[in-house]
């Protein structure tokens, strides 16, 4: 019997976008979720220990109960780049001593209606042109089987689904027309960088954002309070259980399942994807079937549930007849520098992400790398007097008390992201651990190679550059990807290509060969898009496979 | 009375033991105050113990008008109830920690001094490092700076330190009065 029509497995980004997609096209969807379903009023950020209490829906697979993915212990750091070692302000005036390998990779994650979006910052970038075109302009990693050109109009139309505000004047990206809504002011430590930035010849620009700055239907306005990570306690965020979800219940065709972990797809002997097989919070089998299956799991519990269907007509898991499932995996390679100003700049208050500086996405020039690399500042780092006092300052007693006066209001992290380039051997594969229902976790296999170290270096340089033209006081610590990787953004492990040798979906996010699955997340992705955040991208494309997907069942031919 | 380092180093480990063996060290005797409703997670004498870290940690928190050392260790218990797994660490740490220094100190008796106690927890570290190749020291006096400061910054009184007035106080893009 069939559930609905279509199966989307994954209320994040991607999922919730094709979903509505599925929706407006007269599908009937079930959405299903690991996680649970937020109100507002759960997210305490006006409450004197919203700094103290864990976010309800943050994980970061700490518990063993939760997780879904195994790393073992991470590369030999190269000594070479030390200077990129992370260090934070400690009770010890002589931190504990560095490693010597890179920690075990972690995965920052959000499970919930929402996905990642419940935590993200709103930031809503669409990817340069010549992210598309990567191995035609830059002679590296890979090209997209489509063009920014293609994508343009899907981007349009999400930003007009998330309330995207932003400044359509930026000589780094195409041309495009306004925002749905105009760029949110620049906060008053923005300013001073943007200062800094233009002495350097650079330019702070502002970060286009899914954050209102007025009010819309059912949304408050942005109050500013600079907690997007902890859920937006107005709706201003256009988070996706609060921005996109919403209408498509009201259609009548979407059911919405929390609690349903996905695990495998039930597959015919034919190789048809007929449904999927998960369990409930009681760990108890559930099988859902349907005409076809939308996949927006995650970059890394997709493949782990692609790998996890062997059998049958597919032996090596589905899709994976050419080895390609789970390969191709970008993390996130940031540079954090913590600098504090010599004057009250209320830097707890504002956007978190509101500027960013694009000059590094130019063509390579002498010493520099093909990656794309973007510069911001991260005002949310520290949040308030919590953060500050334990990250902002270090030692104790007096001489702490002393220079936190100084120093709260005043510091923030500048950061850099530089572009991780696709490896085939950067990969998810089944590892040996199993998670609470029995399933093989995900093994994530990822190293930095020698373009990955220098393309973090130039972040960190030109962080080092914006920190003194914009006169900064102190810097007091960094925390990197070079020895501490924290994936917030991981793409790439079912990429999209017309080669089914060297890609695992087609340009319009169907397996190749079975035109019933669709994956609508980063696993798609082909490159990361010169720095730039994914969600947008990923959403359009998400869009885009959905609407093909709609067509495909109208003519019957899924 | 001023204390020498070793006597001081003494007097702080009795009173880590006590935290486990949940035995009255001899100097806590001088800091015999009615406590506030005991909670599972530490022993009156760990209590006490707590209070003087507390005051090196964050001055202030002694000197807070609602407070003294009795608000702190309440409220340090509050928080570690509402921390998954915060007083599983806690006990882990306490343990190992008693374990090795009493194998390597005499507990000699008298109160700590607070304003030696960063010096003497560098110190701590470094031994620690050193002779035992671990950073278990280093890890838990960290977690204990940490929690000290959650419990004192995430207050009223915290806030009103670094006069700081809610993330929402303000609520214009750059922190200040809307227009």
């Amino acid at each position: 019997m069939s559930d609905a029509d279509v199966l989307v497995v994954g209320a994040g980004a991607g999922g919730a976008v094709a979903a509505w997609a599925l929706v407006q096209q007269g599908v009937r969807v079930t959405l299903l979720e690991t996680g649970p379903r937020f109100e507002v009023a759960q997210y305490e950020t006006y409450s004197p220990e919203f700094e103290v209490r864990e976010s309800p829906f943050v994980r970061f697979e700490s518990d063993p109960a939760q997780r879904s993915y195994e790393s073992g212990e991470g590369e030999p750091l190269d000594p070479a780049f030390a200077e990129l070692t992370s260090r934070t302000p400690t009770l010890f005036s002589r931190p504990p001593r560095a490693g010597t390998r890179r920690a075990p990779f972690l995965w920052s994650r959000a499970l919930g209606v929402g996905g990642s979006t419940l935590h993200y910052q709103g930031e809503a970038h669409r990817f340069p042109a010549h992210a598309f075109r990567m191995r035609s302009e830059r002679g590296v990693a890979a090209d997209w089987p489509i063009t920014y050109d293609e994508l343009a109009p899907f981007y349009e139309r999400v930003e007009k689904l998330l309330g995207v505000a932003g400044d359509p004047v930026n000589p780094w990206k195409p041309p495009r027309g306004p925002y749905p809504y105009p760029a949110h002011p620049l906060s008053r430590a923005s300013r001073r960088l943007a200062e800094g930035a233009r002495e350097l010849g650079w330019e702070a620009l502002p970060n286009p954002v899914a954050i209102l700055p007025r009010p819309a239907p059912g949304r408050a306005p942005c109050h500013y309070c600079n907690g997007c990570v902890r859920g937006c306690p107005v709706g201003a965020k256009g988070s996706v259980d609060v921005a996109v979800l919403p209408e498509a219940e009201r259609s009548g065709r979407l059911q919405i399942v929390t609690g349903f972990h996905a695990s495998r797809l039930e597959h015919g002997k034919d190789g048809r994807i007929t449904g999927v097989i998960g369990f409930d919070g009681a760990g108890r089998e559930q099988r859902r079937r349907a005409r076809a299956v939308v996949l927006a799991a995650s970059a890394i519990e997709t493949p782990r549930i692609l790998l996890n269907s062997a059998g049958g007509a597919h032996p090596k898991g589905v899709g994976n007849a050419n080895d390609q499932v789970g390969r191709h995996l970008m993390e996130t390679l940031y540079v954090l520098r913590y600098v504090s100003f010599d004057a009250r700049l209320e830097t707890y208050a504002g956007i978190p992400l509101d500027f960013r500086i694009w000059n590094g996405n130019g063509a390579a020039g002498p010493g520099e790398v093909p990656h794309g690399i973007v510069l911001g500042a991260l005002a949310s780092v520290f949040e308030g007097p919590v953060g500050t006092a334990l990250e902002g300052v270090p030692g104790l007693g007096r001489a702490h008390r002393e220079q936190l006066a100084r120093r709260f209001g005043a510091t923030l992290a500048l950061l850099g992201v530089a572009e991780q380039l696709p490896r085939s051997e950067n990969r998810v594969v089944l590892g040996q651990g199993r998670d609470r229902f029995g399933a093989p976790l995900a093994r994530v296999e990822t190293r930095l190679d020698a373009g990955d170290l220098a393309a973090l270096r130039l972040a960190w340089r030109r962080l080092g550059q914006l920190a003194e033209a914009a006169g900064v006081a102190a810097e007091t610590g960094q925390v990197t990807a070079y020895d501490q990787p924290n994936a917030s953004h991981v793409a790439g492990t079912c990429r999209m290509g017309d080669d089914p040798e060297q890609s695992v979906v087609d340009r319009v996010g169907a397996l190749h060969g079975r035109p019933e699955l669709v994956v609508a997340d980063a696993s798609v992705l082909v490159t990361e898009g010169a720095g730039d955040s994914p969600s947008l991208t990923l959403q359009a494309l998400a869009l885009r496979a959905a609407e093909a997907l709609a067509a495909r069942a109208r003519r019957g031919e899924v | 009375m001023k204390l020498g380092r070793r006597r001081l180093l003494g007097s702080l480990l009795s009173g880590l033991a006590a935290l486990v063996s949940g035995a009255p060290a001899r100097w806590l005797a001088a800091y015999a105050e009615p406590l506030v409703t005991p909670r599972p997670l530490f022993s009156p004498g760990s209590r006490r113990l707590l209070a003087v870290f507390a005051d090196a940690i964050v001055p202030e928190w002694n000197g807070h008008p609602s407070g003294g050392a009795g608000d702190f260790t309440a409220r340090f218990e509050a928080l570690a109830e509402v921390t998954a797994g915060r007083a599983d660490n806690y006990g882990r740490f306490f343990e190992r920690f008693v374990k090795e220094v009493d194998a390597r100190v005499p507990l000699l008796p008298g109160p700590p001094d607070p304003a030696e106690l960063g010096a003497l927890f560098e110190r701590w570290h470094r031994e620690f490092r050193t002779e035992t190749k671990t950073t278990f020291a280093a890890q838990f006096f960290e977690m204990l700076r940490r929690d000290v400061m959650r419990a004192y910054y995430a207050t009223p009184a915290g806030w009103r330190s670094v006069d700081y007035h809610g993330p929402a106080h303000r609520a214009t893009p750059d922190g200040g009065p809307r227009a």
